[in-house]
């Protein structure tokens, strides 16, 4: 038997629940669906995510110690087998990734990963998704149902919803997988030392910086200016100077900021859809012809190094 | 035991030309291997050179994929075979064809328990294909594996780093591995081993070859184009590097961000 068309939301991050909701009722503007989100985690998160207003919660308690958050595959997969939901909504993390691919694989549907943006066709529900690494946006329209997406962060505005009637809570047991892999350690991670998206200013380092020590040189520049340290990808994922969270473009940060200053950055397509949302753009090269310049509001060619002091000196007269 | 690695032989994103309508043409662009690819082909290939058995790269896509500049470069790389899946209608495959005819090529190979995929490929980037690989196949699947070495016959340990957390896991075989671009440098081919590459064997097969008959889009491309970008001024500043700088500070402070 179906449900009422059903949309599904599914993330382990429960902080990303309310944008996924937030989608989910753009893609129901007609009213017809229901929506339903899958919470891991406890009687705190099953609240949290009631107050999005969701029309029900499958609500699966814990994932048994020593397995894998990405282990509830099984449970979800019945979930969806039972309900069949139209719509399958999933938070762009790693593990969403993975669920994601693994219920494409096993309903013969394609995923369209990190939407951006929706839009109603004649035919049906299509979704914007970048490609050529930020260089191409393409719009497509999936012909199988049910329809499965991974929402990239920060692009749907989470609501709390006030006068919702209060979402039925539907407790789900967690279902042995039928293969795992066996956790032998787990590490937290170092927290993020920045959230370049909330920067207020941020200078950017391309490969135009010739060593890792000249990085402090930068510092000094960034703290007169009270800016952020950024970088291109290369300088963080090759060189491995700068941790991951640095750096801006296609898979690291996208900034809003009112200042980017790019120092030795050529302007490559991957790093500059990054900086789009960006007020006022610098960028400082020794080539003329490096494709910054052209999205650029003001560009100075010169040697970083010279360029650097002087505007520690003019910043400290100002 | 043989290793799998798949790659995408894709259009260079950094040759694509953007029309003043913001239109998009791969027309000119030089195709190659994914740059997300080629850690996990150099990933395979120290694990063979280690443990034996043979690295067998593996392809599909439009006959634009079928070049022997191409087809060397992997081949230099250390993979002792290339397969090729060649068929015009992979030209816009999306996310379920391409791992439906990748599972079904993997298959029909013998011996092989292990398959090692890119982070993303390098033109779309869905991130999704070794996960449905893997699931297509009743493999294990795992993605952002950033170390991987074997403990004993059929069990590998691998290092996995996710958004918070980092994770040592031992994967029984069979499995489907997507690893993070930074799990090992790949090499440089040395002038041996591309003499040697054109030695080794390439096999080409057909969407028939593997057992698919009929390959129906799963999605539909509606449009392509360039994002829209924000207009700038252009304002390149002149004169000496002090008089460049102290027109850039007044410039910042008439726009209010300083």
């Amino acid at each position: 038997m179906s449900d009422q068309n059903q949309i599904f939301v599914i993330s382990e991050e429960v902080s990303l629940i309310g944008e996924l909701v937030s989608a989910a009722r753009q893609l129901n503007n007609d009213g017809f669906s229901t929506i339903a989100a899958v919470v891991i985690g406890d009687q705190s998160d099953v609240q949290r995510v009631g107050s999005f207003a969701v029309d029900q919660i499958y609500w699966i308690e814990q994932v048994p110690e020593g397995y894998l958050v990405e282990d509830v595959f099984l449970t979800l997969w019945e979930l969806v087998n039972q309900h069949k939901p139209t719509v399958v909504l999933i938070g762009a993390t790693t593990s969403g990734r993975l669920i994601c691919g693994r219920l494409a694989a096993r309903l013969d549907v394609s995923a369209i990963t990190d939407v951006r943006s929706f839009e109603q066709v004649k035919d049906g529900l299509a979704a914007r998704h970048m490609i050529f690494a930020g260089g191409a946006e393409r719009l497509e329209r999936p012909r199988r149902l049910p329809v499965l997406f991974t929402i990239a962060k920060g692009q749907f505005e989470a609501d709390i919803v006030q006068s919702h009637t209060a979402p039925q809570v539907i407790p789900v047991p967690f279902r042995l997988p039928e293969k795992r892999a066996i956790l032998r350690e787990r590490k937290d991670l170092p927290p993020l030392s920045v959230n370049l998206a909330e920067a207020k200013r941020v200078i950017c380092l391309g490969r135009g910086i010739a060593h890792q020590e000249d990085v402090a040189q930068v510092e000094q520049l960034a703290q007169v200016l009270g800016a952020e340290i950024a970088c291109t990808r290369p300088l963080s994922e090759g060189l491995g100077w700068l941790p991951r969270e640095r750096y801006i473009g296609i898979s690291g940060a996208y900034i809003k900021s009112d200042l980017y200053l790019g120092l030795g950055v050529s302007g490559q397509v991957q790093h500059t859809i990054g900086i789009t949302n960006a007020r006022v753009v610098v960028a400082v090269n020794r080539d003329p012809d490096a494709p910054i310049f052209k999205q650029a509001d003001y560009g100075i060619v010169a040697d970083l190094y010279e360029v650097v002091p002087a505007l520690i000196q003019g910043l400290h007269e100002a | 035991m043989n290793i799998v690695v798949c790659v995408k032989i894709a259009p260079d994103p950094e040759d694509l030309e953007i029309g003043s309508d913001g239109s998009v043409s791969t027309a000119h662009a030089e195709w190659s291997i994914g740059g997300f690819d080629l850690p996990a082909l150099e990933a395979g290939v120290r694990l063979a050179e280690i443990h034996g058995g043979k690295v067998i790269a593996l392809s599909a896509g439009p006959s634009s994929i079928n070049q022997s500049k191409i087809k060397k470069d992997i081949l230099s790389r250390g993979a002792d075979e290339l397969v090729l899946v060649v068929d015009e209608t992979l030209q816009d495959a999306s996310t379920a064809e391409t791992a439906r005819v990748l599972a079904a090529a993997i298959h029909k190979m013998e011996d092989v328990q292990l398959a090692f995929f890119g982070e993303g490929s390098a033109d779309l980037y869905f991130q999704q294909t070794g996960a449905q690989v893997g699931e297509r196949l009743g493999w294990l699947c795992l993605n952002a594996v950033q170390d991987v070495r074997f403990i004993e016959h059929g069990m590998l340990e691998i290092q996995r780093t996710l958004d918070v957390e980092m994770q040592v896991l031992d994967v029984p075989l069979p499995a489907a591995l997507s690893v993070t671009s930074d799990i090992c440098e790949p090499r440089l081919a040395s002038m041996r081993a591309i003499l040697q590459a054109s030695r080794k064997p390439v096999i080409e097969w057909s969407l028939a070859d593997i057992g698919i008959e009929n390959l129906a889009a799963s999605v539909e491309i509606l449009a392509v184009q360039a994002p829209p970008r924000t207009s700038r001024k252009g304002v390149v500043l002149g004169g000496s590097v002090e008089e460049a700088v102290r027109s850039l500070l007044n410039n910042l402070k008439k726009e209010g961000v300083l």
